[in-house]
């Protein structure tokens, strides 16, 4: 069923990243945060980005909003939009772009939430920074629809308050309507639900599948829970060290899983349903890397049960497996592993 | 009294004074009449959204935070109102955040070390060094490391020089807040693995509280389910995690992601409860009745009590009522 959806042509990519390279300088040498990535977003299709803590999944985010700040820098890469490549806009033209063509929503709400302006004021101004020409009593009427239909029952009172009165659900809502209000044709989800209950985290991803329903909007949603992978997601990319390793539908990742680094992630998730006799938990064990002193070789050769010789000096090709399922490893690579 | 038993919380309350919105003193119940057992060598999952009190009756029972009602019993010894001192070393934490629960200024050595300064009085300087070596070691940390500072460490790390420290005071009973749940996919299991080989090798005790269900259904023998300072279901991991009777414990169950996507397509359709936290306790009847899809009119005039309704399951709803 899932699988249907990809039997599509080229121009229903919405976003292309090629190559995309970000690095920072440091004391100790260069941090190597991204290391030439490429994927693409069609319409209406939320893409995966799972990877833990210092695995690049959000500078790679930021970098397309163009929120990279010095001293990162973007050494390679482009990332087309529509065709056009925003990397190599001017600021202006981002600024227009950003809110009206893409939005992003955080972890943390009250980051982008301005604790001194009502809600209202917040959603209002947004509009009409985007819009000109909108009325004061349109965009507020637009901002109080929009507020009902991310599932806000008061909206009219909300309105008046302030971020420091709500609840994180709220708050995580707000900021949603915001993100949504001028309908973006892509939006980006850097860990939204991480800070909130299971039963909100429940409500919020319903919310955004079903908004996604309702406006064929892309989403790129990055986070390090395989289970809201499952649950939303249609492809996925595995970051890990400022690489992909593997790519491919929700399926193909869980049923089909062919790096060993997935492998492992997924043997390490315990389930809440599991009946016995039950599985171990195999830890992965080590630390991941450190992104200043990068591994030779494969970037997951320390901690992986299947490194060769090889695999700590070459860096594996991408071995392809269908139309949307590809990983990089060595021992997918024809046996080429072992042969050398 | 069962000598298997090492922990007995009876009727157990802590209420703490707080002002509501315009500035009037109340009082909040944060833990309000809660009973149950820990044998010896058994692990109890406290689950339960964030407020539900589950921290703060880990803290009470370590007496950290001291009780308003009801009684705590150690190994028979009811320890209410004693002094903990030779307690102490006896029941410990693991805390969640574990670079906020190790002293910045303090090298691993002493950190590690601190415990034994107080229980192991009378160890030669060179006999606590190798002591805390053999910690870390156990621990998977490297014996050379006594010397660094904890911000030179990952949070994977820190937490298991906070588990480290736990257990130099040759702890029985350890309470675990919430220890993996500021951690990495790979760094949780690493430290659920060592949690648990710790607990075979050394028959240790725990109170494993988190708010993640899956973490909780993997490590626990039985598993307590709270809800507005109460405990609404205690059973094994199987009544908890698939036979779960109460509507809340249900809803939670819905609301947890599966990583398997035939599972969330199947449950697409199954409705999520919007579950009120912050509207307090009511005044009468059940704690979740004003957000229970099978509230019935009783519901919201007696309270349900906590009652056997299979072997090794208690639950408090009236849905489950005696026959």
């Amino acid at each position: 069923m899932v699988d249907k959806l990809y039997q599509t042509n080229d121009s229903d990519i919405l976003l292309e990243i090629r190559d995309l390279d970000v690095s920072f300088p440091t004391g100790r040498g260069e941090l190597r945060a991204v290391n030439g990535i490429s994927y693409n977003v069609r319409r209406g299709e939320v893409m995966g980005i799972i990877g833990e803590s210092g695995s690049g999944k959000s500078v790679e985010a930021y970098t397309i909003l163009g929120f990279l700040k010095a001293p990162g820098k973007i050494n390679a890469g482009t990332a087309a939009f529509e065709g056009r490549d925003l990397l190599a806009m001017s600021r202006r033209e981002l600024e227009t772009f950003r809110g009206r063509e893409i939005s992003m929503i955080f972890q943390n709400p009250m980051s982008c939430l301005d604790p001194v302006f009502t809600i209202g004021r917040q959603l209002t101004e947004t509009l009409q920074t985007h819009f000109k020409g909108v009325s004061a009593s349109q965009a507020r009427e637009k901002s109080i629809e929009m507020l009902r239909s991310v599932g806000i029952r008061d909206a009219d009172r909300l309105m008046k308050r302030y971020a420091f009165e709500l609840s994180g659900g709220m708050r995580q809502r707000v900021m949603i309507a915001i993100a949504l209000l001028c309908s973006p044709k892509l939006l980006i989800a850097d860990e939204p639900t991480t800070a909130l209950d299971v039963t909100t985290q429940a409500q919020i991803l319903r919310l955004l599948k079903k908004l996604r329903r309702q406006t064929d909007m892309a989403m790129i949603y990055i986070t390090h829970n395989f289970g809201i992978v499952a649950e939303i997601c249609d492809r996925v990319s595995v970051m890990y060290g400022g690489y992909i390793l593997e790519q491919g539908t929700v399926d193909d990742m869980f049923y089909r899983a062919a790096h060993p680094y997935t492998q492992a992630l997924l043997k390490a998730v315990p389930r809440v349903d599991s009946l016995p006799p039950y599985e171990p938990l195999i830890p992965i064990e080590g630390a991941p890397v450190d992104p200043v002193n990068p591994p030779d070789g494969c970037v997951f050769h320390p901690r992986c049960a299947f490194c060769t010789e090889i695999c700590r000096r070459e860096a594996p090709p991408r071995t392809v497996f269908s139309a949307e399922h590809s990983a990089s490893c060595w021992r997918l690579d024809g046996g080429a592993a072992e042969e050398r | 009294m069962d000598d298997k038993i090492l922990i007995s919380v009876e009727n157990l309350s802590k209420n703490f004074a707080v002002r509501n919105r315009i500035g009037r003193k109340t009082v909040l119940h944060a833990v309000d009449g809660v009973s149950f057992q820990i044998a010896r060598g058994e692990t109890l999952g406290l689950v339960g959204e964030s407020g539900c009190g589950k921290t703060t009756l880990g803290r009470t029972i370590l007496r950290l935070l001291e009780p308003d009602g009801g009684r705590i019993l150690y190994d028979g010894t009811d320890i209410t109102r004693v002094n903990m001192r030779p307690y102490r070393s006896k029941m410990q934490i693991i805390f969640q955040d574990p670079a906020g629960s190790l002293d910045p200024r303090s090298q691993i050595c002493d950190i590690v070390a601190e415990g034994l300064c107080v229980t192991g009085a009378g160890l030669s300087r060179g006999d606590r060094a190798s002591k805390v070596t053999e910690l870390l070691e156990k621990v998977g940390l490297d014996g050379g490391i006594a010397r660094r500072y904890p911000h030179e460490f990952s949070g994977g790390q820190q937490q298991r020089i906070g588990i480290a420290r736990a257990l130099a005071v040759n702890p029985e009973f350890i309470v675990c807040d919430e220890p993996v749940s500021a951690l990495d996919v790979s760094y949780q299991s690493q430290i659920i693995t060592l949690l648990e080989q710790m607990q075979e090798n050394m028959n240790l005790t725990y109170m494993f509280i988190s708010h993640d269900l899956s973490v909780v259904r993997h490590i626990s023998d039985r598993i307590g389910v709270m809800y507005l300072g109460r405990i609404v279901e205690l059973g094994g991991g199987v009544e908890i995690g698939v036979h779960a009777a109460h509507p809340y414990t249900r809803s939670l169950l819905t609301a947890v992601p599966v990583p398997d996507p035939q599972v969330s397509r199947a449950r697409e359709q199954e409705p999520i409860a919007d579950i009120q936290t912050d509207g307090g306790i009511p005044s009468q009847g059940c704690r979740f009745h004003a957000s229970c899809p099978h509230a019935m009119p009783v519901c919201a005039v007696e309270e349900p009590q906590l009652r056997e309704i299979a072997p090794n399951h208690l639950c408090a709803c009236h849905l489950h009522a005696a026959p």
